[in-house]
C-alpha cells in the first residue's frame, strides 16, 4: 500500500515534469515596449523578437476601457531569428492606467508587454533611455544625531541580546 | 510586628510576573526541552523567525511610501531614500535583514538535512519547511523586483518569460492575466499580502508540529528518530529567551550594516536589455540559464525541488547519525558543491541576453 502511494507520487511528479518539458520545447515570441510609461498622443516603440520570418503581428493596446488597434508589424530576419521594431502613436484620448500591448498572429501566436499610460507627460520618460546596471548616485549622508542614535540603539540591542543568550538558570 | 505585616502584605499582593503568568499562560511555556535545543544550530529557525518579524515591521513602514505603478515605482523608492524620515535606514535594515534571513534559513535547512530531522515522526514538518523555503525565496525575488531599477525590471522580465513557457501554470506572470493591474503591481500584492499570509499559515503549522514532536534528538551514533516531547533538561522559555537574544544581536548587526552599507538602488529599468546578474541566492542558476535559456529557471529548481521532496521517502532508516547516512549526505554534498560551483562560474561569466532564448 505504502509502495503504491510512493510509486503514484513519483509517477505524478514525473508526468508533471514531462508535461513541463513538452511545453518548454517551443520557442516563445516576445515583445517589449519603450518607454514603459507614456502619455496619450506620444510615440511608443514596439520591438518584437524570437519570431519567424514573415510572421505578421496585429498590435493592440488592451486596457480596462477596451481594446485599441495600433496597427501591424511584420517580422524580418535578424541574425538567427526574426523580429521587428515599429513606432506607433498612441491615441490622444487614452485614459491613464495600466495597459497591455498585445501582439497576435492569425495562427494563434501571441506576445505581450506592459505599458503604463500616465496622466501627463511629466510622469513619463519620453526619451528612450540607456540601460545602466550602475547604482544611482544619491546623497545618503545622515546627520550625526541619526548616526549616533543608530549606534546607541545597536549597542543596546546587542548588549541585551548577549545578556539573554548567556543568561542560564 | 511591622516586618510581619509587611511580609503578609507582599504575600497577599501578586507579583507582576504572577499577574502575567495567570493571564497569558506563560508558565505553560516552561515545559522541558533537550539542552541541545539552546545551541545556535538548533536556534537558526527561531532566529529566522525574528528576522521575519523585523521584515514585517520595516516592510509596513516602506509600504506607506511605495508606488507600485511601473511608471512611478523606481522614483518612489528614490523618494523613500531621500525624502522620507528614516526611509533610507528602514529600507536598508529591510534589505540586510532579508539577506541574513536567507542565510539563516539555508543554514537551518542544512542543519535539518545533516541531523536527519526529517525522519519519522517529522516528515510532515519537512514538507512544511520546504514550503517556508519557497516562501522565503519568493519574498526575496518579489522584493528584488519592486525597486524596479534595471536589475528589478530584468528579474520581472525573466518571470514573465518563464511564466509564458509553462503555459497555464505560469499565466499569473504574464501581462494577459490582468488588464487592470500591471505585473509589478501584482507582484507587490504577492510580496506584501499573499506571501506573508502563506508564511503565517505555514509557520503556525511548523511551530505546532515542533511542539507536538519535540525538537529532533541529537544525532549520536545509535540515536534513532523519535518524539522528544516532554523530554530534556532545559526549558522551552529558556529556548525562547536564547532565540530572542540572538534575534536582538541580528537586529544590532542589520542596523550597523544599514548605516555602513545602505541598500543599493539603480537607474530606472530599460526593457529588452539584459545587463545585470541575479542576486547571490539565485546566481547559481546563471550558468544553466546561459546554456539553456530561461527554461533552465524552471528545470533546475524543479529537479532540486523533486529531490528535496524525495528525501524522507528515500532515507527511511531510523538512524540519525551522519555516519550511518553517508549515501544521502554525499549526494547532498555533491549537489551543494555544484550549486556553489555554479555561483563561482557565474561570477566570471559575462552577461548575455537570455530572454527569448
Amino acid at each position: 500500500m505504502k509502495m503504491n502511494l510512493i510509486s503514484g507520487l513519483l509517477i505524478a511528479l514525473l508526468v508533471g515534469l514531462l508535461s513541463a518539458s513538452v511545453v518548454l520545447a517551443h520557442g516563445v515570441p516576445t515583445i517589449t515596449v519603450q518607454p514603459e510609461a507614456a502619455a496619450p498622443g506620444s510615440q511608443i516603440i514596439v520591438t518584437g523578437s524570437d519570431m519567424e520570418d514573415g510572421e505578421v503581428f496585429e498590435i493592440a493596446l488592451e486596457g480596462m476601457s477596451g481594446t485599441v488597434q495600433l496597427g501591424e508589424a511584420t517580422a524580418k530576419p535578424e541574425g538567427d531569428e526574426a523580429g521587428f521594431t515599429v513606432n506607433f502613436t498612441l491615441p490622444t484620448d487614452l485614459a491613464a492606467g495600466s495597459y497591455v500591448v498585445h501582439g497576435t498572429t492569425d495562427d494563434g501566436g501571441s506576445a505581450t508587454s506592459d505599458l503604463t499610460i500616465a496622466a501627463s507627460s511629466e510622469q513619463t520618460n519620453t526619451q528612450p533611455m540607456e540601460a545602466s546596471a550602475e547604482p544611482l548616485a544619491l546623497d545618503r549622508s545622515k546627520s550625526p544625531l541619526a548616526i549616533g542614535s543608530v549606534i546607541v540603539l545597536a549597542l543596546i540591542s546587542a548588549g541585551l541580546g548577549v545578556g539573554l543568550v548567556r543568561w542560564r538558570e | 510586628m511591622a516586618s510581619n505585616t509587611s511580609s503578609q502584605l507582599s504575600a497577599a499582593r501578586p507579583k507582576l510576573g504572577d499577574w502575567i503568568f495567570e493571564r497569558t499562560g506563560w508558565k505553560g511555556l516552561t515545559y522541558p526541552v533537550p539542552a541541545h535545543a539552546n545551541t545556535i544550530w538548533y536556534l537558526l529557525g527561531g532566529i529566522s523567525f525574528v528576522g521575519f518579524l523585523i521584515l514585517f515591521g520595516t516592510g509596513i513602514y516602506m509600504a506607506q511610501f511605495y508606488n507600485a505603478q511601473p511608471a512611478n515605482a523606481q522614483q518612489s523608492v528614490v523618494y523613500l531614500i531621500t525624502g522620507v524620515p528614516l526611509g533610507d535606514l528602514i529600507r536598508s535594515i529591510h534589505f540586510w535583514t532579508a539577506q541574513i534571513v536567507t542565510v539563516t534559513v539555508l543554514l537551518h535547512f542544512l542543519r535539518i538535512l545533516w541531523t536527519a530531522a526529517y525522519k519519522k515522526p517529522r516528515e510532515l514538518n519537512w514538507y512544511i519547511g520546504l514550503g517556508l523555503l519557497v516562501v522565503t525565496f519568493g519574498a526575496v525575488y518579489t522584493g528584488s523586483v519592486l525597486k524596479f531599477d534595471q536589475e528589478g525590471l530584468e528579474a520581472m522580465e525573466h518571470a514573465k518569460e518563464t511564466g509564458e513557457l509553462v503555459g497555464a501554470l505560469g499565466s499569473f506572470f504574464t501581462s494577459e492575466f490582468s488588464r487592470s493591474a500591471a505585473l509589478l503591481t501584482r507582484l507587490f500584492t504577492v510580496h506584501i499580502s499573499i506571501l506573508p499570509l502563506v508564511f503565517a499559515l505555514l509557520i503556525g503549522a511548523h511551530i505546532y508540529l515542533i511542539n507536538q514532536n519535540g525538537i529532533s534528538p541529537k544525532p549520536t551514533l545509535d540515536t534513532t528518530a523519535h518524539s522528544t516531547k516532554g523530554e530534556g533538561t532545559s526549558r522551552f522559555d529558556i529556548h525562547l529567551r536564547s532565540m530572542l537574544g540572538y534575534g536582538l544581536i541580528l537586529f544590532a548587526a542589520v542596523m550597523l550594516l544599514a548605516l555602513i552599507l545602505p541598500a543599493p538602488i539603480g537607474h530606472p529599468g530599460v526593457a529588452g536589455t539584459e545587463i545585470s546578474k541575479p542576486w547571490w541566492m539565485f546566481i547559481w542558476l546563471f550558468p544553466a540559464e546561459s546554456a539553456l535559456g530561461v527554461k533552465a529557471l524552471i528545470i533546475a529548481p524543479a529537479i532540486l525541488g523533486l529531490l528535496l521532496v524525495l528525501v524522507p521517502i528515500i532515507d527511511r532508516s531510523p538512524y540519525l547519525s551522519p555516519l550511518r547516512r553517508k549515501g544521502i549526505l554525499i549526494v547532498a554534498g555533491v549537489i551543494l558543491l555544484l550549486i556553489i560551483l555554479g555561483g563561482v562560474v557565474a561570477a566570471f561569466q559575462t552577461v548575455t541576453n537570455h530572454l527569448g532564448m
